[in-house]
């Protein structure tokens, strides 16, 4: 890979960042409503209210005050305190970062090997049943909102005991790791389960059209005349490039995956970043709102800037 | 291409599927490793290990926000304060003033000089003894607050209740004496949890008002109180754990352990009493209330209202000092709703039957005055003084003064001459903005019946939804947007059964820019508030009580729209000794019970529902087996999916041999 390449795409992910950076200020404050009217109850003489005020620092003018802290701020690391639950954002978000992470990742790691095997069995072979049957599977749970997924879920596995709400059994002290573990794993289960379920669709129907597209090109053609075997050409010949696409799809992806997890949480109490933000968001918490718009910003950069590169790797037409 | 596959047999197809399930198998066995190794606790029954005895979990879709109670705000806040602090006098099953931390009381013929006897033995959490000093010590430091830097960190959630109130003294241990400067008929329902002195001295106005900058300000997680739980976990946004105080003077709680779990959405809070993960759930959403009624093992209650929806009209004409921005301004609002006539003509519009019915599916009294009927004092208007539902008198009313349909386009026109009065609408349609809450289906549903009312009388409505916080609160505030509303839906509720704080809070003129939202100023309505504020006669200060609510209705800023039952449930098929306050058509979990008149010091769990995995009987709903079941469960979809997957493969592959053959 070239020196180039890789700088250019560093520079790309790096003014991207920045870009957001700004947006991330601008954005919350052209919101309407008064944090501080949302922090107090009501009731409150004036002068207290304006106390609160210059407290957060929100007396001074957003331009160029408020900004130019905001970025030197952020600059040094230092993303500010939340407003409603009074400690640093950073704390905050490595807090409720975790659960999200590990959500996430063990749907997105579900989704990927079982979608890409999917799609690619039934890629191989278009037109049969096992292809019909996969398509019309993967097209109706790609469609299915996944709040709703969710309660149908929760009323088939909640009867058999599984926790519905939360990460952890509220007051349960695990007398070893193990019992830790499986606690937490039996609060993981449905909504894991659920989020993988409403992701393998997109990745076997994109892995599927990509395959289906690959295999009708002219080397494939080239690579069986060679006297190779069918499996041959699909595993070493086709996949490699079909799988071009699904990568992308997974970096992109990630962004779309926080995003359905906001909703995915509210349906069982899964305490990550996607209730923070919710929450954030009615109380007009900015600094907990821009700190994790930027982690969630910063997050998708890297997955696409990943993805440029493991492309990079796959495919040396785009090493440049 | 079939001839050359011809030459080919294909065996790796099978390899495929073997890699891929390989790869399945990776991702998938940690976790059902994890759960099949580990029994969880998270259902069972009531006495389930989980390291703390028997627990009673309660699950509530209102997270609260603050375990300080002074700043606390929500009723999710109050019900956390409520099980860990006592009151000095607390309210009873009748929701009359009962013993608290006070055991009795009497105040002087002149009605200025009250002496509460405090009970010996009661303690705090940590173990010190409480004393007439703790009581003293809290109601002086709320009130010192409001002279502490010109009381720009004053406890204001409690100032209305310290208004008039000149000395707290401790005369001896067991003994409180406290003056006001007028007679005043609310000492005894000032909602004012007791704090231990020892540890509330060292916390400064800047921590407890929540305003302090310092990021370690005071949460009040390690809450010491002298009520029936003791506060031992908080985690925020999803539980707080408490442990039975066995120590407390009203006697120990039959139970071990208390837990109140925040759901994010209803609908599986729901689902979690139905499977037995929670034992008792608040706000049960109407929608699925009559279902939770015929679930075996359940029972709901339908607790009577204590507080009301409303729509406001926006009132305000300003006055010297409420301006603080714009002053140029004045009211952003529209200029006929301060006009009494215009306001009565639109209550005629509101089909409240037709709400109540269609948004409330039922679950609620069709609204009048500003107390609920289950609450002592109560006025309800006359047949023939009552605001019905009639479209076309309000379209009449509003034609005698002045409103005419000059366009012809169905929409009564402000009158033209009306320059002066309103300059920005006189002469065009008479349009009036209406703020719906966002989220809240029932109060759209509401919104909506509202427009095609008013559309029937000739008047136009913008609906609009909005946040509540800020948005709604900052519209309806006038100092911060100059009051920039017209119409809002919004509600108001737990407050105690004392009529003082909702008469006070939501319509006298120095709540403006407080805790107002309808901006509503009567020199009478004032007057009669001071009155009853005085009036030790119970007889007479229900009267006056009275007079206030028909003043408020016949000429108010509000058409109360209806008050809402109180949904709640619980398992009746595991618990016993659930009550309700008030015994009579209340409610289990509510913020209004300190101390010995809570349900969860007498909650218990029935005998047979006990032991683990015995049902409470036929067709009882199925008692959980836990986690261990969880596990199974998962292993046996593992071996179904191996099975169901190698099966397709194979079907796969034979289905793919014919055509070798082709």
């Amino acid at each position: 890979m070239s020196r180039a390449y890789l700088g250019g795409k560093l520079l790309h992910a790096l003014l991207t960042i920045s870009a957001i950076m700004v947006l991330n200020f601008a954005l919350f404050r052209i919101l309407p409503g008064d944090p501080v009217r949302a922090l107090l109850p009501r009731g409150i003489p004036a002068e207290q209210v304006a106390a609160t005020r210059a407290h957060l620092g929100l007396d001074q003018p957003i331009f160029p005050d408020q900004f130019i802290s905001y970025v030197a701020a952020t600059a040094s690391g230092d993303f500010g305190y939340s407003f409603q639950y009074r400690v640093p954002v950073t704390t905050l978000i490595v807090e409720r970062a975790g659960p999200t992470v590990l959500l996430v990742g063990t749907a997105s790691l579900l989704a990927i090997v079982i979608g890409i095997v999917i799609g690619t069995l039934a890629g191989a072979r278009p037109g049969r049943w096992f292809d019909s049957v996969t398509v019309a599977a993967s097209l109706v749970l790609y469609a299915l909102p996944v709040f709703w997924l969710g309660m149908i879920a929760i009323m088939i596995f909640g009867q058999f005991g599984f926790p519905i709400n939360g990460m952890l059994t509220p007051g349960f002290t695990p007398p070893d790791a193990l019992a830790a573990i499986g606690d937490l794993a039996a609060h993981l289960f449905m909504p894991a389960l659920v989020l993988a379920l409403a992701l393998i669709g997109q990745y076997a129907l994109f892995m599927r059209s990509a395959l289906v597209e690959v295999m009708t090109e002219d080397y494939i053609e080239t690579a069986r005349s060679k006297g190779l075997r069918e499996e041959q050409v699909v595993i070493r010949h086709a996949v490699p490039n079909a799988l071009l696409p699904t990568v992308t799809l997974i970096g992109i992806n990630l962004g779309v995956i926080f995003a359905g997890a906001i909703t995915l949480e509210n349906v069982f109490g899964w305490p990550g970043l996607g209730s923070l933000i919710v929450s954030s968001v009615a109380s007009r918490d900015y600094p907990v709102l821009q700190g994790a718009f930027l982690l969630i910003a910063v997050t998708v950069v890297a997955a696409n800037l990943a993805a440029d590169l493991v492309y990079g790797l796959l495919d040396p037409r785009v090493r440049g | 291409m079939a001839t050359l596959e011809l030459s080919r047999p294909r065996r790796r197809h099978g390899f495929i599927a073997a890699l891929g399930l390989a790869i399945l198998a990776m991702a998938v066995a940690p976790l059902g490793a994890a759960l099949a190794s580990s029994p969880s606790p998270a259902a069972g029954s009531p006495s389930a290990a989980t390291g703390g005895g028997v627990t009673l979990r309660i699950g509530t879709s209102q997270k609260w926000s603050t375990l300080n109670p002074f700043i606390a705000l929500l009723i999710a806040d109050y019900q956390i304060t409520s099980v860990s602090y006592d009151l000095l006098v607390a309210i009873g099953p009748d929701l009359k003033p009962a013993p608290g931390l006070a055991e009795s009381w009497t105040h002087s013929s002149d009605g200025l000089t009250w002496t509460f006897k405090i009970r010996q033995g009661a303690t705090w959490q940590d173990g010190q003894p409480v004393t007439a000093a703790d009581v003293a010590f809290t109601y002086n430091y709320i009130i010192d607050s409001f002279k502490y830097k010109d009381g720009s960190f004053g406890l204001s959630l409690f100032r209305d209740n310290m208004a008039g109130i000149t000395s707290v003294k401790a005369t001896d241990p067991q003994t409180v004496v406290l003056v006001t400067d007028k007679p005043s008929a609310t000492i005894l329902s000032a909602p004012v949890p007791i704090l231990p002195e020892h540890i509330w001295k060292a916390v400064s106005y800047e921590a407890a008002s929540g305003t302090a900058k310092d990021v370690k300000a005071f949460d009040n997680a390690s809450m010491v109180g002298s009520g029936p739980f003791h506060l031992v976990q908080e985690v925020k946004d999803q539980y707080v754990r408490f442990e039975a105080n066995k120590q407390f003077w009203g006697g120990a709680p039959k139970i071990d352990q208390l837990i109140i779990q925040y759901f994010p959405d209803a609908g599986p809070m729901v689902e979690a009493l139905k499977n037995g993960q929670i034992d008792m759930i608040d706000q049960v959403p109407t929608t699925v209330f009559e279902s939770l009624t015929n679930f075996p093992g359940v029972t709901t209650i339908k607790g009577a209202p204590i507080g009301f929806y409303q729509v406001g009209m926006n009132s305000w004409v300003p006055k010297a000092g409420q301006v603080k921005a714009h002053a140029d301004q004045g009211s952003l609002g529209n200029p006929w709703l301060t006009k009494v006539a215009v306001r009565q003509a639109l209550f005629h519009a509101i089909d409240k039957a037709s709400i109540v019915k269609t948004a409330l599916l039922g679950y609620a009294l069709p609204g009048d005055s500003l107390l609920p009927p289950s609450v002592p004092g109560h006025w309800s208007p006359a047949a023939d003084q009552a605001f019905d539902f009639d479209p076309a008198k309000t379209r009449s009313l509003l034609e005698a003064l002045g409103f005419q349909d000059t366009d012809g386009n169905g929409i009564l026109n402000v009158p033209a001459d009306s320059k002066a009065f309103d300059p920005k609408g006189a002469g065009k349609d008479f349009v009036l903005r209406l703020y719906i809450r966002k989220n809240q289906p029932a109060e759209l549903t509401a919104g909506q019946i509202m427009v095609e009312g008013f559309k029937q009388a000739g008047v136009s409505v913008d609906l609009q939804v909005v946040e509540e916080s800020p948005f709604l609160a900052n519209s309806t505030f006038p100092s911060a947007t100059n009051a920039d509303s017209d119409l809002y839906l919004w509600g108001w509720g737990g407050f105690g059964p004392d009529p003082d704080l909702v008469l006070g809070r939501v319509a006298e003129s120095s709540q403006i820019n407080a805790w107002q939202d309808a901006n509503y100023s009567n020199p009478d309505y004032d007057a009669m508030y001071a009155q009853q504020h005085g009036q030790l006669d119970e007889t007479q200060r229900t009267a006056i009580v009275q007079k206030m609510q028909e003043l408020f209705y016949k000429e108010g800023s509000y058409a109360v729209l209806w008050y809402p039952y109180r949904l709640q449930a619980y398992r009746s098929d595991r618990w016993q000794g659930i009550k309700t306050l008030p015994a009579d058509g209340g409610v289990i979990f509510t913020s209004l019970a300190y101390g010995q008149f809570q349900t969860f010091l007498t909650a218990e769990p029935k005998v047979a529902a006990a032991v683990p995995g015995a049902s409470a009987g036929p067709g009882q709903s199925p008692a959980p087996t836990g986690g261990g079941g969880a596990g199974t469960i998962v292993l046996v979809g593992l071996v179904v999916l191996v099975v169901v997957v190698v099966g397709a493969a194979l079907l796969y592959r034979r289905r793919s041999r014919p055509e070798l053959g082709d």
